[in-house]
């Protein structure tokens, strides 16, 4: 006899889906179908719409990431109408995507992907949501996330009208120029102090180049982040960040395998006992990355130990060729064999040297509960 | 007795709703406090079942957002419209049908066709679109149905309040759960944002000329507009005048015409109608070719006005004489 569970709807992600899995007579899965329960026809009825207005129609698409459609649209219109943004447009643009990653990455691990991690697969589903998250990691820490999205929603909402919906769009740039108070009000939201956006003129905002690097970088390794929230123990500092990225792989790997023998056990075992078949003969296995991949990240995580200042550090960084090495790669041939930073080195190399001066601590917590 | 019931529940939509939701930021922890969720799919795990197994009557209210176009969506607004005290349209399209309406410009079949089938990314030789039914070697698959228009929520079930907007900024939707949870109940019906329009706490209206006198519309790549004066004075088309207030001017502040998301006034039956009467009116001509050149610089007008309330609106849609 053959079997067919039906999840739906699926939860947790933003769209309507559905899910019918079919074992075979075996107990193994023999087909499982993936259907989208939701059809609107954006493809049709954009037709006939006059061709600015695609900006603010095409990212109701998806209120999650309404932003990346806005702008992808926003350049269409730049090609179409054959214009070139001014620099100060285009940077504005990036800030404002950026920004809306930030608030994205969040969103994800704290309201939609995260429960399950932090949280944990097997708790009850009344609890695998962000109320759940909340009530592990504490109200205080709960606070604090709540607070740092809602802050640079804000950003958002200064350049572009809306903390949800984008407007500014237009072809050959934006509506909207950030005005002196808007610059002041946004480096008051973003980490104080390790980048500011200083000034706008013909060939762009200053500041924001590094601004988009260091901040994409600060959110993935979850700088921002209360650590304990990202189940990644002790430690708040930027030199711990590696130690913490590290982690975080090994925790995600481990979560896969305990989802992977949740499944097989919870689910597609008990099917097959009550149809009298062996435990255990479905395997189930996540896929792991490639070795490009890893090459990348060994690249990256080297950059953003070369970005930091060590001066703040606890604990030494690792330097690229130990990075390196923990994913299985050689020293790195020429340019970067850089010392092991230690507490007392001078100002790190991808900063402005008068801007140090002005630095202070990235707003992070320094002391988690 | 536990905590008051409350379920979110989104249809054809776009998650904004949800997102506005997830914006009441520190709010959300107020909210919770006082209720308990027992749906919300874009952020907890409770599956339909779980809500069928609530007896009617259990759940205090129901926000739900996006327009109707399909079966499944009809069926789950039913189920909790049996099962809540109270059903609050969230958002523009519930409201109005929304963006997705635009839709009903055109004939089912031409919608489907243009995505499964025209569009130059995709690669469907055999032309198959979505079934109801698919037997794939004796395996049975159901997908819901997708209805021939969109509609908007009080076309399918029973309505008791409706909270506008593209998206519905935070602050109203909290304040329509709090009104509710403290009894602070407005007649049905009511629509729970600003009863003026948006003219009244527009930051421009200042520079808003007593009567505007319009020769030439101007599409916003057409023209440099002065962000400190009133749109309108300029050439621009903004529908401030006969939109719903509440919405924190947001276009505005981004320096861009308000588009009406937030839905008409409350007198006013056919939010398109009055847009366009109101546009007519500022049409500073006299001799009648001369004003239909004016109007003509409008492009797309009826995408424009009933951008966002189509489904609501008295035609409903383009109407398909051949199906009479």
């Amino acid at each position: 006899m053959s079997k067919h569970i039906t999840i739906d709807p699926i939860t947790r992600l933003e769209g309507h889906g559905k899910i019918d899995i079919f074992l075979d007579e075996k107990g193994s899965v023999e087909r499982a179908y993936f259907q989208v329960p939701e059809f609107r026809g954006f493809e049709k009825f954009s037709e006939g719409r006059a061709c600015e207005e695609m900006p603010t129609l095409t990212q109701k698409i998806c209120g999650v990431c309404p932003t990346a459609h806005h702008i992808a649209s926003s350049k269409t219109l730049d090609a179409l109408f054959n214009v070139n943004p001014p620099e100060a447009a285009k940077k504005i643009r990036e800030l404002m995507f950026n920004a809306f990653m930030f608030e994205d990455h969040m969103l994800h691990f704290y309201v939609l992907g995260g429960p399950d991690f932090v949280v944990g697969p097997d708790a009850p589903k009344a609890e695998r949501n962000i109320l759940g998250v909340i009530g592990k990691v504490g109200v205080d820490i709960g606070k604090k996330v709540i607070d740092m999205r809602n802050r640079v929603r804000g950003v958002n909402a200064t350049i572009s009208g809306s903390s949800l919906y984008p407007v500014c769009g237009l072809p050959g740039g934006i509506s909207k120029p950030l005005t002196a108070e808007d610059i002041t009000s946004i480096n008051e939201i973003i980490v104080p102090g390790l980048v500011k956006v200083s000034t706008i003129d013909e060939k762009g905002v200053s500041g924001v180049e590094e601004y988009s690097g260091t901040f994409l970088q600060q959110l993935i390794t979850g700088l921002l982040c209360p650590p304990e929230a990202l189940g990644m123990g002790k430690g708040s500092t930027e030199a711990t960040a590696s130690v913490r990225q590290m982690l975080y792989e090994r925790m995600i790997r481990t979560f896969q395998f305990r989802i992977a023998n949740m499944v097989r056990q919870e689910v597609i075992n008990k099917i097959l006992l009550k149809n009298g078949f062996e435990a255990n003969i479905v395997k189930m296995k996540f896929n792991s990355v490639t070795d490009a991949d890893e090459a990348v990240k060994a690249k990256w995580l080297g950059d953003l130990l070369r970005g930091y200042d060590p001066k703040r550090g606890e604990e030494k960084p690792f330097t690229i060729d130990e990075v390196r090495a923990m994913f299985g790669y050689g020293p790195k041939e020429t340019g970067h064999k850089e010392e092991v930073p230690s507490e007392q080195t001078e100002e790190p190399n991808v900063e402005e040297e008068e801007e140090n001066e002005n630095r202070e601590e990235p707003s992070q917590p320094d002391n988690p509960v | 007795m536990g905590k008051p019931k409350i379920a979110l529940y989104w249809c054809s939509s776009c998650g904004g709703c949800e997102e506005s939701v997830v914006d009441l930021a520190e709010d959300i922890l107020t909210v919770v406090e006082a209720v308990e969720i027992v749906f919300w799919p874009v952020a907890m795990d409770f599956k339909y079942e779980d809500i069928a197994a609530i007896p009617d009557g259990g759940i205090v209210a129901s926000l739900i957002n996006g327009a109707i176009r399909m079966e499944e969506q009809a069926r789950i607004a039913k189920l909790l419209r049996q099962k809540s005290k109270y059903v609050i349209a969230h958002g523009s399209c519930a409201h109005l049908g929304g963006v997705v309406g635009l839709a009903n410009f055109y004939k089912k079949n031409a919608v489907l066709d243009r995505a499964y089938k025209e569009v130059p990314t995709i690669h469907n030789a055999q032309g198959i679109l979505p079934k109801e039914k698919t037997d794939d070697s004796g395996r049975e698959i159901e997908l819901s149905a997708f209805h021939d228009t969109v509609k908007a929520l009080d076309q399918v079930i029973d309505v008791d309040y409706y909270i506008p907007g593209c998206p519905p900024p935070p602050n109203l939707i909290k304040n329509a759960i709090m009104s509710l949870l403290e009894g602070r109940l407005p007649p049905k019906g009511t629509v729970l944002a600003e009863t003026k329009a948006l003219c009244h706490t527009c930051p421009r209206r200042e520079s808003k000329p007593d009567k505007i006198m319009i020769r030439e519309f101007k599409r916003v790549w057409e023209t440099e507009w002065d962000p400190s004066r009133c749109f309108l004075d300029q050439g621009i088309i903004c529908l401030g005048p006969v939109t719903r207030g509440g919405c924190g001017e947001r276009c505005i502040q981004a320096n861009m015409p308000c588009k009406g998301c937030f839905g008409a006034l409350e007198s006013v039956i056919d939010q398109g109608a009055k847009s366009a009467s109101f546009l007519a009116s500022i049409i500073n001509a006299e001799d009648p070719e001369e004003i239909s050149q004016i109007a003509a610089s409008i492009p797309d007008p009826a995408g424009l006005f009933y951008r966002f309330s189509l489904p609501s609106s008295i035609l409903k849609g383009k109407i398909d004489k051949e199906a009479k």
